[in-house]
């Protein structure tokens, strides 16, 4: 890169905030999807929100493209860098600024790690409720920029349920606040649009996020299966009876046996492995557990326990939260998806998913948010073995057809990032794709903010879309809308 | 391009295209035809004529609504959503439903109750007001509590812009992140980005088991105590509202759902919580939302951080004597005053801006501008409407900034 530029991000920030060295670039050649590496032009780290905004003034001033970065542990590439680019750290803006009880928020920058927030809010009784597998390393920005899920999603909702108002710095440098800590501001809602856009659309810089009241009981099942058919089956039963668990998960024997190599989590040695967690008033929780152990044994569990302390809990939740680091213990190398499915479809995607496996001969584990059909097959290969890598990624692939088949997503949680690219334009028709990018040109014109990131051939701003074309799903009369 | 009635009828039938009536546009706006397609494709082909003939389009559900926002610059063509009224599918097993735009609340409440489910949007006149209508004016009530805010529940939607595109975002299923979430975008849009014609919504459990409850907080000092208790309290209430007229005591009403045990549990934590005796009440005090709207009025939509409600509603009686009112804790307040009393808004807004908060006019404004002053985000506001429906098409000048 320009030695005057780079003399520019120094005289901005400080020459400690910004990194050459090609032994430190290499640092962020990558996020937590391995296989996609680029060494990027340039790092910066700011430490306050103005000089976020000084570096994007000059990315925008330079014709720059600049890739926003929390914590690099993003599974489908959206933190990759840009070969000529600029990577923007935001791992120096890690206070907690504000805690707002009464109004039940709190105020952090985006460099705040995600368990820190319910453990700065613990003691009053609240707590964050998105809870990403990565929690413990993960930042909010980066949850913001992927609208992170996780287990307990299902109950309280994703990232942007619980995001009341950003700060945010935009492709061109200027810094803007959305929504607000008072409900519907009036206006398009766009902190509930800029949630999950990838970092494409700007960079945070200051987040005001909704604070949950700990229920007053907790209680999380255990229950073996002897299939992941006979598990699903319980899920149906339990949510076609009323009831809403705050989270319910199922694993699989071979993410069970490695997360119990991983971790000793405790799991029975079973064929299937459905966790359960109720929440709410005593009496309730006590009152539908019952109904829950009921449903389970009607549905062929043969073991069902009960963790009803914190420490029993947090032990159960720690298996199932390694799971997919875990592989590493039972294969050399893995692939995590991450699709959707109507929970209705989950029996026959599983078998189909099964079959493929054995075709491809590859070995699949299945870990899976099974209350809103999230799955994430884990594909497991030899990258030493010739071929393997391919036949893996290939059959990765398939599975995410799987799921749009099934009239689901590509995506509940990971993000689109650099990986699942390809199949935005299986899962949406052009004119969808075209009406997603009018968003994009209107934040960021000149497409500087994290580009060739979600959207497989992003028009240019102004250039004119074609009339409407039938999505093939619609054709084949498999899908009227969507 | 001149356009007129025989045009519109080649798309959806001379029956479907009706002279207009002052009362079919908004309020101060007078529009030459109603338009009333009936499938998705005779509505882009209507947007698409209207478009080429430079005139403009108010989209239009059940009509409950047409109040909302400034008196377009123009509405020439009222699009009349109510033939688009299907079900398209319930899927009850995966707790969604696919809708067009034009189905009344009330009826997709009555169809979704066979599989004891239903959706927790909320409107006056269920039965005219169109999920579509509930879902481009993010309309609310006392179920937003527990169940969030209406962008919440969409997860997915089919739209029709300016240039007649039919876009698709979002999905089917309760979790997806596959590119932006236009579903957010095109809710409380008003209309003004595009026509929602379909949307898929997220849908709940009907409870079991519910009972009301009410407090009587007596003095203001007091209301504010026990609102606070209340949502330290560990309770879960499904629904909170507060009943208020100017000189009278506020009276507070509660929801409780669940098992019979658990709704005794939380109705005793709330007395703990409180310090009050609780009541039962009729479930018929949920209806007094809609009872603002029984006489024509000044009807605004005030906000405030939700701890600030209680000094929101001092702000609101130290500027008028006659009010009534509907305020929840989440921060809303649904006031009606009389027409009289619109030089209050402004101090009202002033007094609400202290605390993130806006006064909106929600209908009878008459020359009141309806949102307020824009913030620091009109320029992306403005830079959006100009993406997706440049020419001004949708609602012109309805908007807040002029949009």
């Amino acid at each position: 890169m320009d030695q005057r530029i780079i003399d520019a991000f120094g005289r901005a920030l400080g020459a400690s905030c910004v990194i050459t060295d090609p032994m430190q670039l290499r640092t962020y050649e990558c996020d937590g999807l391995t296989n996609f590496r680029v060494i990027p032009a340039l790092v910066v780290i700011p430490t306050c929100a103005a000089d976020v905004q000084a570096a994007v003034r000059i990315c925008h001033d330079e014709r720059l493209p600049f890739v926003a970065r929390g914590a690099g542990t993003g599974l489908s590439g959206g933190a990759l860098p840009v070969a000529d680019g600029v990577v923007i750290s935001l791992t120096r803006l890690n206070r907690i600024l504000e805690v707002d009880l009464a109004n039940e928020c709190i105020v952090v920058e985006p460099g705040v790690i995600n368990a820190h927030v319910t453990r700065h809010v613990s003691a009053a009784g609240y707590f964050y409720a998105p809870d990403p597998s990565s929690q413990s390393v993960c930042t909010i920005g980066g949850n913001i920029a992927e609208n992170a899920g996780g287990a307990h999603c299902l109950k309280y909702g994703f990232t942007v349920t619980h995001v009341l108002a950003l700060d945010v710095v935009l492709p061109d440098g200027s810094l803007v606040t959305l929504g607000g800590r008072a409900p519907d501001r009036p206006g398009y809602d766009l902190a509930g649009v800029f949630v999950g856009s990838e970092g494409t659309l700007g960079i945070v810089t200051r987040a005001c996020l909704r604070l949950v009241k700990r229920p007053a009981s907790i209680q999380t099942l255990l229950a073996a299966f002897h299939s992941t058919d006979d598990a699903g089956a319980a899920v149906g039963a339990i949510i076609g009876a009323g009831i809403l668990p705050a989270a319910i998960e199922i694993m699989d024997r071979l993410s069970i046996v490695a997360a119990e190599a991983a971790v000793h989590a405790g799991y029975p040695e079973c064929g299937a492995l459905l966790l359960v967690e109720l929440d709410g008033p005593a009496s309730e929780v006590d009152a539908l557990m019952v109904r829950v152990n009921a449903l389970c044994s009607a549905c062929g569990a043969w073991e069902q326990r009960l963790a009803a302390s914190d420490d029993e809990r947090a032990v159960v939740w720690r298996g199932r939260k390694a799971a997919f680091a875990a592989m590493g213990r039972i294969s050399p190398n893995y692939i995590v998806q991450d699709g959707v499915i109507p929970r209705t479809a989950l029996a026959a995607v599983l078998r189909e998913i099964h079959a493929l496996g054995e075709q491809a001969g590859l070995r699949v584990a299945n870990v899976f948010h099974a209350g809103d059909g999230n799955l994430h097959p884990l594909v497991l290969y030899d990258r030493k073995v010739p071929g393997q890598e391919h036949a893996a990624e290939a059959l990765s692939g398939e599975i995410l057809r799987i799921c749009i088949r099934a009239g689901g997503s590509i995506t509940g949680e990971h993000g689109v990032g650099m990986e699942k690219r390809a199949f935005m334009a299986e899962m949406f028709a052009e004119p969808d794709l075209d009406t997603m990018q009018r968003v994009r040109c209107a934040f960021d014109p000149l497409r500087l903010a994290n580009p060739d990131k979600v959207f497989p051939r992003p028009r240019l701003c102004g250039e004119k879309t074609g009339p409407y074309e039938p999505h093939p799903l619609e054709v084949a009369g498999v899908a009227e809308f969507f | 391009m001149t356009i007129d009635a025989t045009a519109f009828a080649a798309i959806v039938g001379a029956d479907h295209v009706t002279p207009a009536q002052a009362a079919d546009a908004p309020p101060g706006a007078m529009a030459r035809w109603v338009v009333a397609p009936g499938d998705v494709a005779e509505v882009a082909a209507v947007v698409r004529a209207a478009a080429a003939g430079g005139l403009a389009v108010v989209p239009r559900g059940g009509g409950t609504k047409l109040a909302r926002g400034n008196p377009p610059r123009r509405a020439d063509v009222v699009l009349a959503l109510h033939r688009l009224d299907r079900v398209v599918e319930h899927a009850h097993g995966d707790m969604t439903a696919t809708v067009e735009a034009g189905v009344p609340l009330a009826a997709l409440q009555r169809q979704l109750a066979r599989q004891r489910q239903f959706v927790p949007l909320e409107s006056h006149m269920p039965e005219r007001a169109t999920v579509g209508g509930v879902l481009a004016t993010a309309d609310s009530g006392a179920l937003r509590l527990r169940y969030g805010p209406p962008r919440d529940l969409v997860l997915g939607v089919t739209v029709v812009l300016a240039d007649g595109t039919i876009a698709r975002s979002g999905g089917k299923v309760v979790k997806n992140v596959a590119g932006y979430d236009l579903p957010k975008l095109m809710t409380g849009a008003l209309g003004t980005l595009g026509v929602l014609v379909a949307a898929t919504l997220r849908l709940y459990p009907s409870p079991e088991h519910e009972v009301t409850i009410g407090l009587d907080p007596g003095d203001p000092a007091a209301l504010e105590r026990m609102l606070s208790a209340l949502r330290a309290a560990p309770v879960t209430p499904t629904a909170v509202q507060l009943r208020l007229a100017a000189g009278q005591p506020a009276a507070l009403d509660v929801r409780v759902a669940g098992t019979p045990a658990a709704c005794d549990e939380q109705i005793a934590a709330i007395a703990t919580a409180t310090a009050s005796t609780v009541t039962p009440r009729d479930p018929g005090v949920w209806q007094a939302r809609a009872a603002l709207w029984h006489e024509p009025a000044l009807m605004l939509k005030c906000t405030t951080r939700p701890a600030q409600l209680g000094a929101a509603l001092a702000h609101l009686a130290a500027l008028t004597p006659v009010w009534r009112a509907v305020a929840y804790p989440t921060g809303i307040i649904e006031v009606a005053l009389p027409h009289a009393a619109s030089a209050i808004v402004a101090p009202l807004r002033q007094a609400l801006a202290a605390s993130d908060g806006a006064a909106v006019v929600l209908a009878g404004g008459g020359d009141l501008e309806a949102w307020g002053p824009a913030g620091g985000d009109a320029a992306v506001m403005q830079r959006i409407k100009q993406q997706f429906d440049p020419q001004g098409v949708f609602n012109p000048g309805r908007y807040l900034g002029g949009i």
